[in-house]
C-alpha cells in the first residue's frame, strides 16, 4: 500500500528520469567532450520548474534535492535523483546537488529582498587546503572579525551563475580557535568588496559552476549575517555531510551509466571471432565494475531512510566519508575498467566514457581528498 | 635537515667510514643519472634541456586546444637536436656507433621519460616518427633500410623533418593486431592485391599516430591469397611504405581524446592505392612477424613513456606541497603528505628500474617488452591518481598540472595492447618454457 508521500516521490522520480533522457538529448546531441555546456542554464531553470531544486522559500523547494522534506523522509530521494542525473551527466547532477547545498547552509530561512525566492546560490565552505572541519586550517580561508569579512573561499559549487553566496566562515571574538568559531554569511554575487575568481579549467564536472569567492574587507549587515556560534557549526557539519553523500550519488550514476555503455559496446565487437563479452579478461572487468557499483550502492543506502532529524551530526558525517570514500575507490575503479573494455574507443570521446573518467575522478577530490577524509573518519570514530 | 645532523654525527666516523657513506647532497635524478656510462648519461641531459626548452613552453596550450598550436617549429628543432635520426649511426643518423646495437632502446627510453615527463603528448608527436620507421630497420631489408630509411634520417640529421608513422590499428580490430590466438580470426579489411610493378592496396586504418603530419606511412595489409581465399592477418601481412600525396591514400579526422592530446590519432584511407613493388618492406608474408617484433621493441620505451608520466605527476605534486600552506605549515612538513609523497617517488624510482632492465634486453624479449609495458601504464595511472588526491581539490585543476598525467597515462593502458593482452602475451612467449610445466631442479 502506497502512502501520499510514496506516490510524491514516485511521481517524482518518474519526472526524473523524463527530465534526465531531455536533458541527455539536449546536451550530448552532438559530439563534443562536456556536452552543450550553454543549455545548463535552461536545464536548470526546468530543473527548478519540476521541482528538482531546493530553495531558499522551503516550501517552493520542499522536494528538490536536500530540500525540507528529507527531515522527515530522509536522504534517500535526494540521492536517488543525484545518482539517476549523474547517469547523464556529472556535472548538471552537482549543479543541482549544489543549489541544495546552499540552502542547508542556509538554514531554514524565508526569503529576503537580497536573496528572493528562486534565487540561485553558491556554497562556499573550503579552506585553500584541506577541510573546513580539520581544525589545523584554523586562520586559513575565510574569516569574519567583527562585521568585516576578509579571505577566500576556495572551489564554491554553484547551479548555474549564482545570484548569491552562502558562506560558512570562521568568526573572530568569543570562542575563536574553537569548533564554535563559525558563522554563516549569505551575500548577493553583487556586494562590494565581493569576488568570484572560476577555479580555472578542471578535468570534469564543467557543467558545474565553480569559483574562489574572495572578500576583501567585506562589511556584513543586517540580514547577512544568518548564524553564529553552534548552529552555524552544525549546519556546516551537516552540509559537508550533504556534499559527501550527494558526490558519492552521483558518482555512482555515473559509474552505473558507464557499465551500461560498455556491456553494450561488448556484445557488439568481436574479436578472435567471438564478441568480447565472452572473453575472460573483458567479463573480469565487467564483474568487478558491478561489484563496485554495489558496494557504493550498498554504503549509500546505510541511514538512506533514516528522517535526518533524528541521524546525530557525527552518524551524518561517519556515513558520509564512508560513502565519499567508497565513491571515490570503487565508482572510479568501475568507470577506469568500464572504459578499458572499449580499448582505444573508450579513449575517446564517442562513447562518453573519457567524459565520465574525468568527472569521477574530479567527484574523487571535489571538497577532501581521500586522506583528508580518512583523517576525518580517524576522528569521528567507531560506526556503532 | 636531517641530512645536515648526520653529517654532523658522520664527521666522527673515521676517513674510511666516512669515505663508505654517501651523504651527498644529491637529487635522485643526478643519482640516478651517474648510474649511467658517461655518454648515455651526456644523451640524458641534453633530453631533458630539449624538453624544457621546446616543449615546456607549447604543453599546456597544446593540450588545452590542440588543434591551436603549429606543431612545425617543434618537429624542426626535434630534427635539428639530431633526435629524429638515431635509429642509424653518422653519417646517415645521430645514433653513435658504440650504442647500436646494444644501447638503441637505452636511448629511446632515456629520451622517452625526459620528453613525457614534461609533456607525453608533444613527446609522443615526436616519439611516433621512431616506431614508424622501426619496421625499416627491423625487416633487415639492406634494399629497404637505402631506399627508405637512410634518406629519411639523413633529411632529419639535416634539421628538414621528414615523418614517419606507423599504422596497424583499423576500426574493427585494435587489439587483435597484437594477440597471435585472435590474429587468424580478426576482421582486417585493409587488403594488398598484387599488380603489374606493384600493389594495389584498400581500407582504413584508424588513431594513427602522426597520421595527420606524416611524409610516409609504414602500412600494413593483408596480401590476398593466390588461391583466391581470405587472407589472414596471421599468414598474409605485408607492410608497405605509403606516401603522402600517393593518389587514394588520404588522412581523415584526428580523434578528440582524453590525453596525450598534442599528438594527433587519425584515420587514413587507401582507396586503390598503387605502391610500387619497391615500397614493400620486406618479403611478402612477413608483416605478421615483423609487426609483432616491432611492437617487442617499442614497448620498452612506451613503458619509459609511463614512466616520465608518472615523474611529471610526482615532480608537479611535489612542487604544489612546497609552495602550498595547511595551518601555518607547510604542506610538505605533514606526515600524510610525506607518506603519499614518499610513495610517488619510490613508485616512479621502481618504474625506471624496470625501464632500464628491461631496455638491457638485446634483441628485445616479448616477455620483457610487454611486462615492462603493462607494469609501467598501471603504475603511471596509480601515481597520478595518488598525486591529484594529494593535492585534494587542486589536483582537478588543470593549472596544477596533475590531472593532465592521468589523462595521458590512461592510454598507456590501452595503446601497443591493451595491458590485459599485454598480460597474456607473457605467457604467449614463455609458454613452452617457463609456463611448460614442472620445473626441473
Amino acid at each position: 500500500m502506497s502512502t501520499d508521500v510514496d506516490v510524491d516521490v514516485d511521481l517524482l522520480l518518474e519526472t526524473v528520469g523524463d527530465f534526465a533522457t531531455d536533458a541527455g538529448d539536449r546536451l550530448f546531441g552532438q559530439e563534443s567532450p562536456d556536452g552543450d555546456l550553454a543549455a545548463i542554464d535552461d536545464l536548470l531553470a526546468d530543473a527548478a520548474g519540476i521541482g528538482l531544486l531546493a530553495d531558499v522559500d522551503a516550501e517552493r523547494g520542499h522536494w528538490g534535492v536536500w530540500g525540507a522534506h528529507a527531515d522527515d523522509e530522509g536522504a534517500r530521494l535526494s540521492l536517488a535523483v543525484l545518482r539517476r542525473l549523474g547517469r547523464v551527466c556529472a556535472g548538471l547532477a552537482t549543479a543541482v546537488h549544489a543549489q541544495g547545498l546552499g540552502v542547508r547552509l542556509l538554514g531554514a530561512s524565508t526569503p529576503t529582498p537580497e536573496c528572493p525566492a528562486g534565487t540561485r546560490l553558491a556554497a562556499a565552505f573550503c579552506p585553500p587546503y584541506g577541510l573546513a572541519l580539520d581544525p589545523r586550517t584554523a586562520g586559513d580561508g575565510m574569516v569574519l572579525d567583527g562585521d568585516r569579512l576578509t579571505g577566500t573561499a576556495r572551489f564554491a559549487l554553484g547551479a548555474g551563475i549564482p545570484g548569491a553566496v552562502v558562506l560558512s566562515v570562521r568568526a573572530t571574538g568569543p570562542g575563536a580557535g574553537t569548533d564554535d568559531a563559525w558563522a554563516v554569511v549569505c551575500l548577493p554575487v553583487d556586494t562590494p568588496g565581493l569576488r568570484l575568481v572560476p577555479a580555472g579549467r578542471r578535468i570534469g564536472l564543467r557543467a558545474t559552476t565553480m569559483t574562489d569567492v574572495v572578500a576583501d574587507g567585506v562589511t556584513v549587515t543586517g540580514d547577512a549575517l544568518r548564524d553564529a556560534g553552534r548552529p552555524a557549526t552544525d549546519r556546516l557539519r551537516t552540509t559537508v555531510a550533504l556534499d559527501w553523500l550527494g558526490q558519492a550519488a552521483v558518482a555512482l550514476g555515473c559509474a552505473e551509466q558507464a557499465v551500461a555503455v560498455a556491456r553494450d559496446y561488448t556484445r557488439s565487437r568481436v574479436q578472435g571471432g567471438v564478441p568480447i563479452s565472452e572473453h575472460a579478461a573483458i567479463r573480469l572487468l565487467l564483474g568487478r565494475a558491478e561489484h563496485d557499483a554495489a558496494v557504493v550502492a550498498a554504503v549509500l543506502d546505510r541511514h538512506a531512510g533514516t528522517p535526518m532529524r533524528d541521524l546525530d551530526p557525527a552518524t551524518l558525517l561517519r556515513w558520509a566519508v564512508d560513502a565519499r570514500l567508497a565513491a571515490g575507490e570503487h565508482a572510479g575503479r568501475a568507470v577506469t575498467d568500464a572504459l578499458q573494455t572499449l580499448g582505444g574507443y573508450g579513449y575517446m570521446d564517442e562513447y562518453g566514457l573519457s567524459k565520465r573518467l574525468r568527472d569521477v575522478t574530479a567527484l574523487r577530490v571535489l571538497h577532501g581528498g581521500p586522506d583528508q577524509l580518512l583523517l576525518a573518519r580517524d576522528d569521528l570514530g567507531a560506526t556503532s | 635537515m636531517i641530512t645536515s645532523e648526520l653529517r654532523h654525527s658522520a664527521d666522527q666516523l673515521t676517513a674510511v667510514g666516512r669515505a663508505l657513506y654517501d651523504l651527498g647532497a644529491t637529487g635522485l635524478w643526478e643519482r640516478e643519472t651517474a648510474t649511467l656510462p658517461r655518454p648515455l648519461a651526456r644523451r640524458r641531459r641534453r633530453y631533458r634541456d630539449f624538453a624544457r626548452q621546446h616543449l615546456a613552453p607549447l604543453a599546456e596550450a597544446a593540450d588545452a586546444d590542440p588543434s591551436s598550436y603549429d606543431p612545425r617549429p617543434l618537429l624542426t628543432a626535434a630534427a635539428r637536436a639530431g633526435l629524429q635520426s638515431e635509429m642509424l649511426p653518422p653519417p646517415w643518423g645521430t645514433m653513435p656507433l658504440s650504442s647500436l646495437r646494444s644501447r638503441s632502446l637505452v636511448h629511446e627510453s632515456l629520451k622517452a621519460e625526459e620528453l613525457t615527463t614534461v609533456c607525453s603528448g608533444l613527446a609522443l608527436s615526436l616519439l611516433a616518427h621512431g616506431l614508424g620507421v622501426l619496421p625499416l630497420a627491423l625487416s633487415g631489408d639492406l634494399a629497404t633500410i637505402r631506399r627508405w630509411l637512410v634518406p629519411v634520417s639523413r633529411e632529419n640529421k639535416a634539421g628538414r623533418p621528414r615523418l614517419a608513422a606507423f599504422a596497424i590499428t583499423e576500426p574493427a580490430a585494435g587489439s587483435d593486431v597484437e594477440d597471435s590466438e585472435g590474429a587468424a580470426a580478426a576482421r582486417f579489411r585493409t587488403t594488398a592485391r598484387r599488380v603489374d610493378g606493384g600493389y594495389v592496396l584498400n581500407g582504413q586504418k584508424v588513431f594513427i599516430t602522426g597520421g595527420a603530419h606524416a611524409d610516409l606511412v609504414t602500412v600494413f595489409a593483408t596480401l590476398e591469397p593466390d588461391d583466391g581465399s581470405h587472407g589472414r592477418v596471421d599468414r598474409d601481412w605485408t607492410c608497405f611504405v605509403v606516401e603522402r600525396g600517393t593518389p587514394g591514400f588520404r588522412s581523415g579526422r584526428s580523434e578528440h581524446k582524453l590525453g596525450q592530446r598534442a599528438a594527433d590519432a587519425t584515420e587514413l584511407f587507401l582507396d586503390d592505392v598503387f605502391v610500387p613493388t619497391a615500397n614493400r618492406v620486406g618479403a611478402e608474408r612477413s608483416g605478421w612477424a615483423l609487426n609483432r617484433n616491432v611492437l617487442n621493441y617499442s614497448r620498452v620505451p612506451v613503458g619509459a613513456i609511463a614512466l616520465g608520466i608518472a615523474r611529471g605527476a610526482t615532480e608537479a605534486a611535489t612542487d604544489y606541497c612546497h609552495r602550498t600552506r595547511l595551518g601555518n605549515r607547510p604542506l610538505l612538513s605533514y606526515q600524510e603528505v610525506q607518506l603519499t609523497l614518499a610513495d610517488l617517488w619510490l613508485e616512479t624510482m621502481a618504474m625506471r628500474a624496470m625501464v632500464w632492465q628491461g631496455a638491457r634486453h638485446v634483441p628485445p624479449a616479448q616477455a620483457v617488452s610487454s611486462a615492462v609495458k603493462t607494469f609501467c601504464g598501471d603504475r603511471a595511472v596509480a601515481v597520478s591518481t595518488r598525486a591529484i588526491e594529494l593535492l585534494a581539490d587542486d589536483g582537478a585543476i588543470a593549472a596544477t598540472g596533475v590531472e593532465k598525467r592521468l589523462r595521458d597515462g590512461r592510454l598507456n593502458q590501452i595503446y601497443e595492447g591493451t595491458n590485459q593482452l599485454n598480460r597474456l602475451a607473457i605467457i604467449e612467449a614463455q609458454w613452452e618454457t617457463d609456463f611448460a610445466g614442472p620445473t626441473s631442479q
